[in-house]
């Protein structure tokens, strides 16, 4: 399979497309720690995935909490093969409304907590000399529809896979962007059905991504088949977007 | 485990060496039945008979791509014998360098024959033949599309298209679900590369400039071809994905 012995991270790993690419890759073979600030959200996601996925509840914005979990994986395993930097929040905010709280609070889960699994995940990787981080944008980044704390933090993920792609390279390390399009997720659950009726009508395939396609191109990128693929944002969005 | 490519058909240009030979042998490992076309009938005829000493099904069809009722008969005659088409590979390539100032308007057209009326004609065809049952197809384009190359004006210009076309199919295409994306490689060794590569400066010159400091293979491009054909990238269409080993991420690198 795919995934066979790989050793993987899946962060945001308690609903939605992190829970999706969990269970993927656990049937392409992975061993998965499950990363997640919720305990009984990331307890589900494992729940039947037996011994190849562990729940970890980590918060990855705390520097000392994600140094630990590096710590432990290293312990246990020796080595570590994929980061799935998939963990994000938002919500819904006029620009002139947006509390400076809900802005940082954004930009600190999104932006540095992918920052901080990053830093660790590669330097756990270069031991081996090899790995693939695999980073979650979103096409919002591309159009700006949406609030402008989500829609930066997913542009600022743009900017971190060029500039650690670059940098890991000569060490054996990939990294690309997975630019999903609007996905059927509990995250999308607060938006107002006018908006969504309109976003469907402007994605050429005519509906939502499913959770588990943007698994099937995360296990893609993580996999040996992509083993000349770095530094690329990929889109997932049902032709709504050209990069 | 069921194969990733079971019951397909698919028709891959330019399969007689390099990126097409490996993708059509990818694909016919992963279960599909394939059918390589090209120019020269011995290349075809070895790629055919790998697949089937691997125990795949495989047959090969002579055509010139540059040439509309050759090419699109072929794509027809498949479609009829094997019962349809899923997949269509665009790979063939036809290029010629030389400086833009010397350059001939007979050369210049040349360039855009075999890629872009070429990519246009296949792509047309596949979307009559997928029209029922959907499909998907993968065009080739180059880092030459997305960069100006010097000595290379016309070829940098006939990719940028197949790119920009690729992109026009697919949003026209995901109404009856034919799916088309385009595949960006770098340097990767084949044939086409080989005079390149075999200069030692030349390759290093190369390298120096690619992130991962190597030249992709063949087998690589492979695998991004087959992602991109299969139903795991069922949500994915108009997109583009570069193989170039972080070439087309890199603004500079300095020079040691």
């Amino acid at each position: 399979m795919k995934l066979d012995n790989k050793v993987a991270i899946v962060t945001g790993a308690g609903q939605g497309m992190g829970r999706a690419i969990v269970q993927h890759f656990v049937d392409q073979g992975a061993l998965v720690y499950a990363v997640d600030v919720n305990s009984d959200a990331v307890n589900t996601t494992v729940g039947s995935l037996g011994e190849q996925a562990y729940p970890v509840v980590c918060d990855i914005t705390d520097e000392s909490a994600v140094k630990e979990l590096m710590q432990r994986i290293e312990t246990e395993q020796g080595r570590l093969d994929i980061l799935v930097n998939n963990a994000g929040i938002g919500s819904v905010d006029g620009f002139l409304e947006t509390p400076l709280e809900t802005w940082q609070r954004v930009l600190s889960v999104n932006l540095t907590g992918a920052f901080l699994c990053s830093r660790e995940s590669a330097a756990l990787m270069s031991k081996a000399g090899s790995g693939s981080i695999i980073n979650l944008s979103s096409t919002a980044a591309q159009t700006g529809e949406g609030p402008c704390h989500y829609v930066t933090s997913k542009a600022g993920i743009m900017g971190l896979t060029r500039s650690t792609a670059k940098e890991l390279a000569p060490g054996g390390i990939r990294v690309n962007t997975l630019v999903p399009g609007p996905t059927d997720t509990p995250m999308m659950a607060d938006i107002p059905k006018e908006w969504m009726d309109a976003m469907i009508n402007a994605i050429p395939l005519g509906r939502l991504c499913a959770p588990d396609e943007i698994a099937r191109a995360a296990a893609f990128l993580a996999s040996e088949e992509a083993s000349f693929i770095t530094g690329q944002n990929i889109t997932v969005n049902g032709g709504m977007a050209f990069l | 485990m069921t194969k990733r490519m079971e019951n397909k058909i698919a028709f891959v240009t330019g399969g007689g060496s390099g990126i097409g030979a490996a993708t059509a042998i990818r694909l016919a490992e992963e279960g599909a039945t394939v059918v390589v076309c090209g120019r020269r009938e011995e290349p075809l005829k070895d790629v055919v008979a790998t697949i089937r000493e691997n125990g795949g099904r495989a047959d090969y069809r002579v055509a010139d791509v540059s040439d509309e009722s050759a090419f699109v008969g072929a794509m027809d005659a498949v479609a009829k014998e094997f019962g349809g088409l899923d997949v269509l590979v665009n790979n063939a390539v036809a290029f010629n360098w030389g400086a833009l100032a010397e350059m001939s308007t007979e050369d210049w057209h040349a360039n855009f024959t075999t890629t872009v009326d070429g990519t246009f004609w296949g792509t047309r065809k596949a979307m009559q033949l997928m029209k029922e049952n959907g499909g998907a197809i993968v065009n080739i384009a180059s880092i030459c599309g997305v960069f100006g190359t010097a000595w290379m004006s016309g070829y940098s210009a006939a990719k940028a298209a197949v790119i920009n076309f690729s992109r026009a199919a697919a949003s026209e295409g995901a109404v009856d679900n034919i799916r088309c994306n385009v595949v960006i490689p770098g340097v990767v060794e084949t044939p086409a590369t080989e005079g390149m590569l075999s200069h030692d400066q030349a390759k290093s010159n190369t390298t120096k400039l690619i992130p991962m400091k190597r030249v992709g293979h063949p087998e690589e491009l492979a695998n991004a071809v087959l992602f991109l054909a299969s139903d795991e990238a069922s949500y994915i269409t108009g997109a583009t994905l570069a193989v170039d080993g972080g070439r087309g991420s890199d603004l500079y690198t300095a020079m040691d």
